[in-house]
């Protein structure tokens, strides 16, 4: 069985700039990752790059836009403050090592044409303790699910069904029993970012699903639905 | 259960295993007085020591110590690796690193979560002085003296078991300036991280913790270092086996010690009180978990061990009390919690 880790890095930021370009906003995430990646293991970084991990497609990584707090509310711009944050994480070992490593030696994060200013990290353990039972989690950042090449919405057919095989595919990598009865309890509105010239669409969601401790704390540093090495499905 | 809790004896025949400041040419053993009387003592500093190099003689790499200070013309310091992540011994004996103050280094600092007592004599003590000569080969005959005894020697310890693999980190959510961690400290967890560590709450702040397979290995070590105990000072002229000849451990919620008065003494030597055990297990019923270890080597003072054996036989006889070879009893302890059977003793007892 994979061994399976919960590590949830909180990396506080400063922009040199008031506002992120949209294709900046999750545009960048999976190089960042990767740099981060390759800047502490260079194998490692690209067999998870073209081949992903433990024989699956899927990277075990979870990034988020940077997130600013008290940012100023602009229509159609997305404004930054000096309170920003990215969240970095990954269940397993050997990649949130590397995550963790390559961040520590780092002063700065270079997201597109913006330079992150590092002003420091913590790791999280705000986490709650995990229970067996229903378990609530909430994503920050949308969460993207994709039906024969159609981007998916929380309430369209097929939306649960998706995240359910992508939950039970995740929990298949890990070695894990795969949750069930998920529910989605509560939908965000529909955002639409361009991600290498392609567009994602996705909301942020919070759900409710029947697991075991072990998945939700591995999912916990991994993240919901598709794309989460750039930045979607992140868990607040 | 949370704690290991114990007592142990060492039995020294003519021996002067850890030393006091010399005077002049004659080595003094280490003592403490009570109520008048001489009770020669080793230090807990000591003992620590030889179940360190017992780790490492059975082939746990240490904590590199390295000695700074003096040559700077500094306040002399000697500092382990301080990396808990990597070494055994970092991990179960503690370790401090200061950090002078001027060039604003930080003070890095584990508790050990492997606490032992001083082994004092049970019962006062006059150490001998034993007057040397050396004459070989020499026309002027050197003049030396040194002290040594005979002394049942006992101490409490205390295995903080869920302590053993987690490392507490600073709290991010701390009043005002949040608590970053520095690059040492990230590079910790980086390392606890890829040995499959995960991040969680203990005792109230965030932590890292190693996997449990790691955590109990380690306990294990500690338990097989002091059924192959050995060392200390004047082998050469005062070897004795430092294995406990005596050694009682019961699994405890709290960081109480009830064992204190079990093995004790009075002015004719070593007293082992069976009754007083009896009444500490059921005064503390419910805090403790059954049985409780007894190690008693054959052939030490076979009259208190049959009186032990007489007061405890009900215990004894359900198995609540099981008492055997000192080096069985360690080993098959770190054998059960090799193999995982008391993984609930790694974390804290649930109220």
């Amino acid at each position: 069985m994979q061994r399976v880790v919960q590590v949830r890095v909180k990396v506080d930021v400063q922009a040199d700039r008031r506002v992120l370009a949209w294709n900046d906003i999750h545009g960048p995430a999976r190089g960042v990752v990767y740099g981060l990646l390759e800047e502490h293991d260079p194998a490692l970084a690209r067999s998870l790059h073209d081949e992903g991990w433990g024989g699956h497609p899927l990277k075990p990584v979870g990034v988020t836009s940077p997130q600013f707090k008290g940012a100023p509310r602009k229509r159609g711009v997305y404004t930054t403050s000096p309170q920003g944050s990215v969240w970095f994480g990954s269940p397993v070992p050997e990649i949130a090592a590397a995550l963790v490593s390559a961040l520590a030696r780092r002063a700065e994060i270079v997201w597109g044409d913006a330079r992150l200013r590092i002003q420091g990290f913590a790791v999280e353990f705000g986490a709650p303790a995990p229970v067996a039972g229903i378990v609530e989690l909430e994503t920050a950042t949308p969460v993207v699910l994709r039906h024969e090449g159609r981007e998916l919405l929380p309430g369209d057919a097929h939306y649960i069904e998706r995240l359910e095989h992508n939950l039970t595919h995740k929990a298949d990598i890990l070695g894990l029993p795969a949750p069930r009865g998920l529910r989605v309890l509560e939908a965000g509105p529909r955002r639409r970012f361009t991600v290498r010239g392609a567009p994602r669409i996705g909301a942020q969601v919070r759900v409710a699903m029947e697991a075991d401790p072990r998945f939700v704390d591995a999912i916990r540093s991994w993240g919901l639905g598709l794309d989460t090495v750039q930045g979607f499905g992140w868990i607040r | 259960m949370a704690y290991l809790a114990g007592r142990m004896l060492v039995s020294v025949e003519a021996g002067a295993p850890n030393n006091g400041k010399g005077e002049d040419t004659t080595a003094r053993v280490k003592y403490a007085t009570v109520r008048g009387r001489r009770h020669p003592y080793v230090s807990a500093q000591a003992v620590r020591r030889w179940i360190r190099d017992g780790m490492v003689e059975r082939g746990v790499p240490a904590s590199p110590v390295t000695r700074v200070g003096k040559a700077q013309n500094r306040a002399q310091k000697a500092n382990t690796g301080a990396d808990p992540i990597t070494y055994a011994d970092d991990d179960l004996f503690g370790y401090m690193r200061a950090g002078a103050k001027k060039d604003d280094a930080a003070t890095t600092l584990r508790d050990s979560p492997f606490m032992l007592g001083t082994l004092m004599s049970v019962a006062p003590v006059h150490p001998t002085e034993d007057f040397g000569v050396m004459s070989r080969g020499v026309s002027e005959p050197v003049l030396h003296g040194h002290e040594f005894y005979t002394a049942d020697l006992a101490a409490p310890f205390l295995l903080d078991l869920p302590r053993i693999g987690t490392f507490t980190l600073p709290n991010s959510d701390g009043v005002g300036r949040p608590n970053y961690l520095t690059e040492e400290q990230a590079l910790q967890v980086a390392q606890a991280a890829a040995l499959g560590a995960g991040t969680e709450m203990f005792r109230g702040q965030g932590a890292v913790r190693l996997p449990v397979e790691e955590r109990r290995h380690r306990a294990a070590l500690l338990l097989e270092a002091i059924a192959h105990l050995s060392g200390g000072a004047k082998q050469a002229l005062h070897y004795g086996d430092r294995v406990p000849s005596l050694i009682v451990m019961v699994p405890f919620k709290g960081g109480v010690n009830p064992l204190a008065h079990v093995i004790t003494g009075d002015e004719d030597g070593l007293v082992v009180r069976g009754d007083v055990l009896r009444k500490e297990l059921a005064a503390w019923n419910g805090e403790w978990v059954s049985p409780v270890r007894v190690g008693w080597r054959p052939g030490f003072r076979d009259d208190l061990r049959e009186d032990f054996e007489k007061v405890c036989a009900q215990e004894i006889a359900e198995g609540t009390v099981v008492v055997n070879h000192p080096r069985t009893i360690l080993l098959g302890l770190a054998s059960e919690m090799r193999e995982g059977a008391w993984d609930a003793w790694f974390d804290d007892a649930a109220e």
